[in-house]
């Protein structure tokens, strides 16, 4: 083989979450009242809007979490196959020399040169101080003083180009399955696209994509012979890392939900439905662990595993290994912390159902605890739970990049807008100023965190009972 | 009468937002004379409040007054600005909800609350405010009015936040004052107090009321002319008297048959089939049609014409048009439906045998728990010293107003709330003494029907999950008999098998109340606890649940322990009576006994406040003064000493035990020592 698939814990527990969501999805196909909001979703423009952004954070997240090893090249076939100590993955396959072609150091967006000034040897014999050519960087350019700017444009359009077509084809797709569908004419669909009067927005989408691919076309083919947003300290593209850290930020957000879940579910409904001495129990630990606070407990404990880490170093293979275990921990932890809000929200609710007569009838009947919890309390607090995990979102991937900019958060050698944003955070304060790495960094996630919460807002509205009532009363 | 008040022409209030849109108030016109109280009386959905809302220009959001005019004393109201719009509001209209508990401001004394009226519409400042806001609490009655102005609503009883409300509409003596159902959440004995406050500030006032109801018999206390609309109509308009002698409508002939007042214990109630239609359609006929027995082929061909009777009297029907036809038309509607009272006719079956249920000493107490380590300080004595007895295949009928601790009878009982102390007794079988796993098996013999048909069905189930659940729990049969089973039981409650499928919230209230019957039925109980199935229910709807209970009653051999607070439905369908009062059975007899020949003080006074729509029968209301007291902290002796127009020495010191007035009629009161 030649490559060996390498399963690490949070790639595991990632896909793991992705099934859990798609059979979520099986299980309500059959029941039309729990896909009534979901339907309400498809049609919100701003919904639909946020999720084409971020299903490109999602995709790129999920190319990045299937990780391998290569097989080394070896002379001799017989022998055993020996694999990289390396652990890539897809995305590094993907963006190919993104990830090898690095520099020296620091280099602007787009440069031929370096950052820094630097003594050159002359094949003279004589030394010169001055701004040496990239190794790789707009390498291609004879004369960069002339021939930079119009292959830059050159460049650009051709990228522009190729996302317009790109795009075109897209639009044709849509069109021509919804016409299929509607067993309307082509013209006629595209028509009803254009003037919003499909009940999917379909234009908000179109838009939202052309807006994608008119940005990362561009960038992707200048990106072939330039450092589009420049290079780190060490010479590392940052666009690479940029892409890198979106994993991390995915990953911190969906696996601390993972952990978070279970306990303010369970918990919180325990503490509403059967009050007495559980909820006394229940609330004393979410009062006291909220009166804790919650930096301190993060820190101790990633001290804690760090310290672990460092006396146990058999223990990981590749430094991938290590990294991804304090990744895990640090999810862990974050979900401890977290899951008190979200608890006392589906006590109260619990509380509240726990009186209404339907759940009354079902004790009238003797049906045992656990069956009113799962079929009574669970499904009518759902909504709750999915609005809380869509908020829950962007906390902490924002919490993951102020926790790495402290020093507890992931592993200092892994890609992470928090790490990012932490090594920029000496350059500023240099003349000229360093500005990529962090503002690249910055761009990503808040496009990131924004197209999340405009995907939150758009859910609590179509999950909200009120409104949902509201427009049936109409009905 | 001269220039009427308030003239609506023509007023159409649609909402928009949905698929299509609602054409609520389809068409109103409407005349209201100075001094005049006009009740525009309907069944919920009907359009009524949408009128109401219109005439003040309060509407929602998503409503629009199509087309149009409101004139009010000579103002056109639906062309001012808004800015106009609120020197008449306030001002010129007053106006009361439904909900005394929700229209005040909680953190707003009350004397802030009526002022802020005052000082928007009028010159007085200061201190003649203030004096002015006594003048009005004392107006509604309010005793100590100066003291009451500096509290909060939530110190004021449900009656006297409702006074509150009127008081402050009253403030700028509004010459139109809409009162959108102001008794709906009242017990009838404040209702009675409210009835009579309003009929007494329109008497001096000269104001003209614009009351809207689904009580008939309210209507027939306070209203002057009334209105009755239907599906965004007004079907029939007349003068109280005309309505009340001759209703000309088929749809108003229904609704008086199918109020259980008026009949005897054997019959059944005349229902009107169906349900009132969507409003988002556009009506080539009559809106009735569908629902009349008396349809004709001109009905769906064209809209009924909006014929004259009389002086005062139209009717949106064809079978008053044309002179000749109304004799016939007055025939057609006076033929008594073949059938209907004598098929259902139910024999009341009192059994000699053991009672089925025996309560004894019943008493559920809530403890009030204080401080740090909620040291219980006292106890909301909710229920205290119930004893009752119920046949089988009988209907004892429980009754008192809201807080009296009916509710919680009927849910300990069944051991939804644990009792503090007494025994409950089911087939002399002490519940009491059972073990969980004994209790569950013997939850088979008793299931409760609630209030509120919208809370009492899960909406997240379907109703053949729904009416499953409880044969499952209790491990009744497997899941296909279960699955047969469920079927059997709609078509018992008059449903269709294929509506099996469905959820919750495709369905209306009646459909609703008749799904949760059927899932008590399902484990086939020999006792149902009825926890006022029907006042959350329009009265059409009400008279076909009503038919539905007695008719299974009778085939099923059921004990119904029949919750409520409306005698009218006692006398329907109960054979016994039991009167609470503050947590206590105040007096209890067989239903004749107890209704025709009541002992009790406040028995006398709960009949005598419950509406007539029976002008001839006039009864002297006793009114009560004040209001149920609270059950943390009941007063002294006799629980109703305070309010009782008899009260003696002895019942201030003393509770009075149980007498034996004559047979089984029980009475506890000192008057019968």
């Amino acid at each position: 083989m030649p490559f060996k698939p390498v399963i690490l814990w949070t790639d595991a527990l990632l896909f793991l979450l992705l099934s859990a969501a798609i059979g979520f999805w099986l299980h309500m196909r059959s029941r039309p009242h729990l896909l009534q909001p979901w339907r309400n979703l498809l049609q919100s423009r701003q919904a639909m809007g946020s999720l084409v952004f971020l299903a490109f954070f999602i995709a790129v997240g999920l190319v990045d979490s299937l990780h391998f090893r290569p097989r080394l090249s070896q002379p001799d076939a017989t022998q055993e196959s020996r694999y990289a100590v390396q652990t890539l993955s897809l995305l590094d396959v993907l963006v190919g020399p993104l990830r090898t072609q690095t520099e020296k150091t620091y280099s602007a967006p787009l440069a031929t040169h370096l950052f820094a000034k630097e003594t050159v040897e002359l094949p003279g014999g004589g030394r010169l101080r001055t701004y040496p050519r990239l190794t790789y960087g707009g390498a291609h350019l004879a004369n960069p003083r002339t021939d930079w700017l119009p292959d830059v444009l050159r460049l650009t359009a051709a990228g522009l180009g190729f996302g317009v077509i790109l795009w075109n084809a897209l639009a044709l797709l849509v069109t021509g399955v919804l016409a299929r569908r509607t067993g309307r004419e082509f013209g006629q669909t595209w028509r009803a696209i254009l003037h919003q009067r499909e009940p999917v927005p379909w234009r908000t989408i179109l838009i939202s994509t052309a807006v994608i691919m008119l940005l990362l076309a561009p960038l992707a083919v200048l990106a072939t012979r330039y450092h589009v947003l420049g290079t780190d300290k060490v010479g590392q593209d940052v666009f690479y890392l940029t892409l890198k850290s979106i994993r991390t930020g995915l990953l911190i957000a969906t696996l601390a939900t993972l952990v978070m879940l279970p306990l303010a579910t369970a918990l919180g409904i325990m503490a509403g439905y059967f009050g007495g001495w559980v909820d006394d129990a229940i609330q004393y630990i979410y009062t006291t662990l909220n009166s804790i606070p919650g930096v301190l407990l993060i820190a101790a404990s990633v001290l804690m595993i760090q310290v672990y880490m460092a006396t146990h170093p058999e223990l990981f293979d590749t430094i991938e290994q290590r990294q991804d275990l304090r990744l895990l921990f640090l999810c862990l932890i974050l979900g401890v912390t977290s899951w008190t809000g979200l608890c006392r929200l589906l006590r109260g609710e619990a509380l509240k159902l726990r009186e209404q007569e339907y759940v009354q009838a079902a004790h009238a009947f003797g049906v045992s605890h656990l069956r009113v919890i799962s079929r009574h309390i669970l499904p009518n607090v759902m909504h709750i739970i999915v609005i809380a995990v869509a908020l829950d979102f962007s906390v902490l991937v924002l919490a993951e990049a102020v926790l790495s900019y402290v020093g507890v958060g992931v592993d200092p050698t892994m890609t992470s807008f928090g790490n990012m944003i932490n090594a920029a955070r000496l350059e500023m304060a240099r003349d000229p100023m360093v500005w990529w790495s962090l503002a690249s960094a910055f761009a990503f996630m808040l496009v990131m965190v924004l197209s999340a919460n405009l995907f939150a807002d758009a859910l609590r509205d179509a999950f909200d009972p009120r409104i949902t009532v509201a427009s049936r009363a109409k009905a | 009468m001269a220039t009427p008040l308030l003239e609506v022409r023509d007023l159409k209030t649609w909402l928009m937002g949905g698929d299509a849109p609602v054409r609520a108030v389809d068409g109103v016109d409407m005349t209201i004379g100075r001094g005049e109280t006009y009740a525009l009386v309907g069944e919920s959905g009907c359009g009524k409040s949408m009128t109401a809302l219109s005439v003040a220009r309060l509407l929602p959001e998503n409503a629009q007054v199509r087309s149009g005019t409101v004139n009010l004393g000579g103002t056109e109201l639906l062309g001012l600005a808004e800015a106009s719009m609120r020197e008449v509001r306030g001002k010129r209209i007053g106006m009361i909800f439904q909900e005394p508990g929700t229209s005040l401001n909680p953190v707003l004394t009350v004397g802030t609350q009526i002022s802020e009226v005052i000082l928007r519409h009028t010159a007085l400042r200061g201190a003649r405010v203030r004096d002015r806001c006594v003048e009005l609490l004392d107006s509604v009655g309010i005793p100590d009015a100066a003291r009451r102005l500096d509290e909060f609503p939530f110190q004021l009883s449900g009656g006297m936040k409702q006074r509150v409300m009127i008081a402050a509409a009253l403030a700028c003596d509004p010459q139109l004052l809409i009162a959108d159902e102001p008794t709906t959440a009242l017990d009838v004995t404040i209702q009675a107090q409210v009835i009579a406050l309003l009929k007494k500030l329109q008497s001096e006032r000269n104001m003209s009321i614009l009351l809207i109801t689904h009580d008939l018999a309210v209507v027939a206390q306070i209203a002057n002319k009334v209105g009755i609309m239907y599906a965004g109509q007004i079907v029939e308009q007349a003068s109280r008297k005309q309505f009340f002698e001759h209703p000309a409508h088929p749809y108003s002939r229904k609704l008086f048959q199918s109020l259980p007042g008026g009949v005897a214990g054997e019959a059944s109630l005349a229902v009107i089939p169906g349900s009132v239609p969507s409003m988002t359609r556009v009506f080539a006929g009559c809106r009735f049609a569908e629902r009349c027995d008396l349809r004709k082929p001109e009905c769906d061909a064209r809209p009924a014409p909006w014929v004259e009777l009389d002086y005062q009297h139209q009717v949106r029907c064809v079978l008053h048009a044309g002179a000749g036809q109304v004799a016939d038309a007055n025939q057609a509607l006076r033929e008594p439906k073949s059938g209907s009272a004598a098929s259902a006719a139910v024999q009341p079956g009192v059994s000699d045998d053991a009672p089925l249920l025996q309560v004894e000493g019943l008493e559920v107490h809530f403890p009030i728990r204080r401080g740090l380590f909620k040291r219980t300080v006292g106890a909301v004595r909710a229920v205290d010293g119930v004893s009752l007895q119920l046949g089988a295949g009988e209907c004892l009928a429980l009754v008192g107003e809201s807080g009296c601790g009916k509710t919680t009878v009927g849910k300990s009982i069944l051991r939804l709330v644990p009792p503090t102390a007494g025994r409950v007794l089911l087939d002399n079988v002490e519940l009491g003494d059972l073990k969980r796993s004994q209790l569950r098996a013997r939850r088979k013999d008793m299931q409760i029907v609630f209030q509120d048909p919208y809370a009492s069905l899960n909406p997240r189930m379907r109703v053949a999950e729904l009416l499953q659940e409880g044969m499952a729990a209790l491990g009744v049969g497997d899941a296909e008999w279960r699955a047969q089973r469920a079927h059997e039981l709609l078509s018992q409650v008059g449903m269709s098998a294929d509506m099996s499928s469905r959820y919750p919230h495709e369905f209306s209230g009646g459909q609703r109340q008749r799904i949760a019957i059927a899932r008590a039925l399902a484990v086939d109980p020999k006792l149902l606890i009825c926890d006022e199935p029907t006042s959350a229910l329009d009265v059409s709807v009400q008279a076909q649940i009503l038919n539905l209970l007695k008719a299974l009653q009778h085939r099923l051999r059921l004990s119904y322990l029949f919750i409520t607070h409306d005698f009218s439905v006692v006398e329907f369908l109960a054979q016994r009576v039991a009167v609470m009062y503050l947590g206590r059975i105040v007096e209890s007899g067989a239903r004749d006994a107890v209704l025709k020949n009541p002992r009790h003080p406040y028995t006398r006074a709960l009949l005598s406040a419950v509406p007539t729509i029976d002008e001839k029968t006039q009864r002297k209301t006793v009114q009560l003064k004040g209001e149920l007291p609270s059950p943390a902290n009941p007063p002294s002796g006799c629980h109703f000493h305070p309010r009782c127009p008899e009260a003696s020495d002895e019942c201030r010191r003393e509770y009075p035990g149980q007498t034996h007035v004559a047979g089984e009629h029980l009475v506890a009161c000192h008057l019968y020592r």
